[in-house]
């Protein structure tokens, strides 16, 4: 190995992955003026430029919008992603191009690509609370949380400013309110069924859903290239306008604009380098997804973003004399209580009343229902509790019989009922049991071993499935909907893309890998501050928490650099 | 009468068109390539004929004019498992042989009111089988998918756009501009 590309390959900052919280990672080192490496292991995909589906008219898609029996067939996992159709489906990983063990069913949905699954997120960005992060603690599972909502709160702000968050201020102890652009209204059914939860509880709210849109850009937006959200409703193909939040449209452009960034695409993260003879992590191993030709890059800190399960799968990876069991795992906790959100069940209904009100246009999410079981005290038979997801609309009526009828049924403007829907999100607690590990002998096409998973639903999960059908159906029926009906899917864990854990936070280097700033315990200059991290869950739609994670992790981390302690 | 002659001129271009695009048609072979299902051409027309009566030439479009049976054809080739696929082809072969065996004549050449009838029948239902009955819906549901997500229908009869820009959340219905 010569100097000159050694030199070439030594950087100040190294960040695995591309995806919401590594966007972050290599905005915030670039912008402090770290040269910064971020090794993506799927293609690039630039803003706009690789939308291709973006500006396609429904008639213009061969099956309109359907998937193939060929696509279906040849991949039975992510072919359930509600997402995964004929606009978005190049930005999903499929089936058969990276499989992986499922000691479980367990619908593992990944998005191999710069911007990761930033691109195709349901957009959905709430604060956790105190009430949260005290949960583990209060009700005696994984282990307590080594921060509170005081620590987070000022990066919440920081982060939020610069995505660009519509939202009201609701005055909400169980949902903090953050810095909000104007929301986008709530519709007739929806202002009233939340008059009905306002009228008959005293602790339910049903609020309009936060989610990741410029509604009203401001400068920090226009200086990133963004717009008005257009309320296409399209935003899993990519935005021409930047209208929500994705690091191709944001982070990752920042970075570049600094002159600190270094992107490497097709690049999989074999390892983490640990020199037994330095005492400490100098660099990872990369093997180049092409060519599959190996080659070290060198740092003076590391951040691992690879997307929950594959952090643990690459530190799990991460061998040496010193670490035998992967990367700063002494205790053999690493890929253990792993959990995720409960998303199994949906109650719907229908109201014949406001037959006279419709909606215009498209907008980009719903009504929410924050948690109310559990919150102030533990009043149910299970643990912690679930938020809800909450909407009404109405489409035309629906047409019938055949010929001249049916067609002027299909051109006129008759509307059938209003449809209210709502699906839960639960907490799930993490155990021991719900893992993930490295299958002894089966590897990828890269060499890297497959990753088991074991993953599955608990009595807690079942009792708070059946708490969500009774309540939500006791709300509905107070609204007078008719035609109620709850549905439990079954659907195994995974197809929420809210998996979390299995490289927890924790004040106790013996309990928990990383300490209260996402720093391994045990590696000073190794940061996770990915889904990986979570020591719970909550019920909020997590990627909000893991973007203020990270901008805050490498505040700190810059500050220990700068004073020669980081190591 | 401005609209039966715009109507016709756009029909003769199409004619024309189609023509120009297709100067040697071969007797027997059906116009789409596909992949899974064995069509010849008097099958495709005979399912024209089908998804014509289903949503026919009005003011607006026809099945036809959109070429509703050759999207419904190649969704079933797609977009159908092979169990599907089987159904669909059976259920289309008891559809011939009901206009064959009860009015005495192919689909296509049956009066409008002998076509009504028939559909009449599938639409009930009673004392038809399975593979047709489905066969039909298949049809009825792929022809008003062709229809209403084409551009015609989309551009002209409702405004539909990319590019909403806002979102309202009560409007009275009677101000409602058509939209999809």
């Amino acid at each position: 190995m010569s100097d000159t590309t050694m030199k070439s390959r030594k950087f100040d900052a190294i960040v695995i992955g591309s995806g919401m919280s590594g966007g972050w990672a290599a905005k915030e080192f670039c912008e402090k003026g770290f040269k910064t490496l971020v090794l993506e292991r799927g293609r690039d995909v630039k803003h706009n430029i690789d939308y291709p589906t973006t500006n396609l008219n429904p008639w213009e898609f061969d099956h309109r919008n359907r998937l193939t029996a060929e696509v279906v067939a040849a991949n039975p996992v992510i072919s359930k992603c509600y997402a995964f159709r004929e606009d978005a489906m190049h930005f999903f990983v499929k089936d058969k191009e990276h499989p992986y063990v499922q000691q479980k069913p367990f619908d593992w949905i990944r998005g191999y690509q710069v911007g990761g699954k930033s691109l195709m997120w349901a957009r959905q960005t709430q604060r956790w609370s105190d009430f949260d992060f005290e949960g583990p603690a209060r009700d005696g599972f994984a282990v307590d949380w080594p921060i509170r909502y005081q620590d987070i709160a000022p990066w919440y702000s920081y982060v939020e400013n610069f995505v660009g968050i519509s939202g009201n201020r609701d005055g909400l102890a169980v949902l903090p309110d953050g810095e909000f652009l104007p929301s986008i209204e709530l519709n007739k059914v929806e202002k009233y069924f939340k008059g009905v939860i306002a009228k008959n509880y005293t602790d339910r709210h049903v609020i309009y859903g936060r989610c990741a849109h410029l509604t009203q850009p401001k400068d920090v937006h226009a200086q990133q290239g963004r717009g008005q959200c257009q309320n296409r409703n399209l935003c899993q193909r990519g935005c021409p306008f930047g209208g929500y939040f994705s690091s191709n449209s944001s982070t990752m452009p920042w970075a570049a604009k600094t002159g600190n960034l270094t992107l490497q695409p097709n690049a999989v993260v074999h390892s983490i380098i640990y020199d037994d003879a330095k005492e400490k992590v100098t660099g990872v191993r990369v093997i180049d997804a092409e060519s599959k030709e190996q080659t070290d890059y060198f740092a003076e800190v590391i951040f691992v973003n690879a997307g929950a399960l594959n952090t643990n799968l690459l530190l799990l990876n991460s061998i040496s004399n010193r670490f035998e069991n992967g990367l700063g795992n002494d205790h053999n906790l690493m890929g253990k209580y792993v959990a995720f959100h409960n998303y199994r069940a949906t109650v719907s209904a229908q109201t014949d009343d406001f037959g006279e009100f419709a909606t215009a246009g498209g907008r980009p999410t719903s009504a929410y229902i924050p948690r109310f079981r559990n919150v102030l005290k533990q009043e149910t038979d299970f643990l912690r509790g679930y938020a809800a997801g909450f909407g009404a609309g109405r489409s035309q009526k629906s047409a019938e019989g055949f010929g001249s009828s049916l067609k002027s049924q299909l051109e006129s403007n008759a509307l059938g009922p209003w449809y209210v829907g709502s699906h839960m999100m639960g907490e799930t607690i993490p155990k021991e049991s719900n893992y993930v590990n490295l299958d002894p002998g089966r590897k990828d096409a890269w060499g890297m071993p497959l990753l088991n998973i074991s993953v599955d639903y608990d009595e807690n999960d079942e009792k708070m499935v059946k708490d969500y059908v009774e309540q939500m159906t006791e709300m509905f029926i107070k609204a007078g909907f008719k035609n109620i009906q709850a549905n439990d899917s079954k659907k195994a864990p995974g197809l929420d893309i809210h998996e979390m854990g299995g490289v927890r936070m924790g004040k106790d280097a013996k309990t928990s890998l990383l300490n209260k700033w996402n720093q391994m315990h045990l590696c000073k200059n190794v940061f996770v501050t990915d889904g990986a991290c979570m020591t719970s869950t909550a019920t909020q739609n997590p990627s909000l928490t893991y973007m203020a994670l990270t901008a805050r992790a490498v505040d700190y981390a810059v500050k220990q650099l700068k004073k020669g302690t980081l190591i | 009468m401005n609209i039966t002659r715009r109507a016709a001129i756009r029909n003769m271009l199409i004619v024309a068109a189609a023509a120009a695009i297709l100067p040697s048609c071969v007797p027997g072979k059906a116009t789409i390539d596909l992949n899974n299902l064995k069509i010849n051409r008097d099958q495709e027309d005979l399912l024209g004929s089908l998804t014509e009566t289903i949503i026919p030439t009005t003011e607006t479009p026809g099945a036809k004019e959109i070429s509703a049976h050759l999207f419904t054809l190649k969704m079933v080739d797609d977009c159908y498992t092979a169990e599907e696929q089987k159904t669909f082809m059976q259920g289309f072969d008891e559809f011939n042989k009901m206009a064959e065996t009860e009015y005495k004549d192919s689909f296509d050449d049956l009066s409008a009111a002998q076509k009504t009838e028939m559909l009449n029948r599938l639409e009930k239902g009673d004392q038809i089988s399975e593979p047709l009955k489905s066969f039909y819906k298949s049809t009825k549901n792929l022809s008003i998918l062709a229809y209403t997500t084409s551009k015609d229908y989309l551009t002209k009869i409702k405004k539909f756009s990319l590019i909403p820009g806002k979102y309202q959340g009560s409007v009275l219905v009677q101000t409602v501009k058509a939209s999809a």
